[in-house]
């Protein structure tokens, strides 16, 4: 009978240093790509909070020129950016003005929304007729405000006021 | 023997196990993206809300500016507008883009309580996008 000298090495049941290396470097693919996807998710859940409060904004802005302008009388300046107006409120009339100052919009000098790309007034005689300036015989305005976003991006708002009291 | 001894220490995953295992992380993959993925592409719908509420906000502008330019000159007819407005359905004339929901003439109970349809004193119309959203409603009276 012979016997078998014991060798170390049938008893060493580890990872071969390839098997680590292999895995290893699964795992850090793995990492960086699931990290890179949440960093990604990250980005998108603060853009789309910036985008609702670029919205807000844009909308609360709107809703006042609306209000504002449904009851104007007559106007003192309109043009495309500045416009200002006497509009009949139930305590007598007001004078107003609304004014794009750099990327500001101001009503009677403060803030009504910032960052403005752009910002214009079209004057209407009728709803089907062509844009002409303001007269005595102008009925519609058309609001036209184009809002910077979040990663700068342009979100168009458009909307058309009848104004009431000039006819 | 030895030969034998190395093929029952030979101890890796089972098949099963690996199977296992990726159906439950497919599964768990599964359950968060489409949390994820809806948080992302609602959050667009906000400002698609605004800007078709503006957009219909226009069109009802419209028939106000031809409702009081009839009423100014005396020429206000009831009927002409409902005509011009359109049946309920989706409708692209010089008013705008919009969608129909109501247009009819309504009566308003003297004691109070829910308009009854008929007469021909009071419009209603309701209208809202063409591809949906909020809904209008306005009163044009003789």
């Amino acid at each position: 009978m012979i016997l078998r000298p014991i060798k170390h090495n049938d008893f060493q049941k580890g990872f071969s240093l390839l098997e680590i290396i292999l895995v290893l470097s699964l795992l850090g693919i793995m990492g960086v790509v699931g990290t890179m996807g949440f960093i990604q998710f990250s980005q998108g859940v603060v853009f789309s909070r910036e985008a609702l409060a670029t919205t807000g904004k844009g909308q609360l802005a709107m809703v006042r020129m609306i209000k504002e302008f449904q009851t104007i009388t007559s106007t003192t300046t309109a043009t495309a950016t500045n416009l200002a107006y006497t509009a009949s409120r139930p305590g007598g009339p007001q004078n107003h003005q609304v004014q794009l100052v750099g990327t500001e919009l101001q009503l009677d000098g403060e803030v009504l929304v910032d960052q403005v790309a752009a910002f214009s007034l079209t004057y209407f005689d009728t709803y089907i007729g062509a844009a002409s300036g303001w007269s005595a015989s102008t009925r519609i305005i058309d609001i036209s405000l184009i809002l910077t976003s979040a990663e700068s991006i342009a979100v168009p708002i458009q909307t058309r006021v009848t104004l009431r009291n000039m006819f | 023997m030895t030969v034998r001894k190395d093929v029952i220490q030979n101890t890796g995953f089972t098949l099963l196990e690996v199977i296992v295992t990726l159906v439950v992380g497919a599964i768990l993959a599964a359950l968060i993206v489409p949390y994820m993925s809806t948080l992302l592409t609602q959050s667009s719908e906000s400002t698609q809300n605004m800007q078709t509420t503006m957009s219909v906000n226009q069109v009802i502008e419209n028939m106000t500016a031809y409702y009081l330019a009839q009423q100014a000159a005396g020429t206000l007819n009831l009927n002409t507008l409902q005509t011009s407005i359109g049946p309920v359905g989706n409708q692209n004339n010089n008013y705008g883009e919009y969608n129909v929901v109501t247009n009819s003439f309504v009566t308003f109970p003297a004691g109070g309580g829910a308009e009854t349809l008929g007469g021909t004193s009071t419009l209603k119309v309701t209208i809202t996008g063409s591809n949906g959203g909020p809904f209008f409603t306005t009163l044009f009276t003789q």
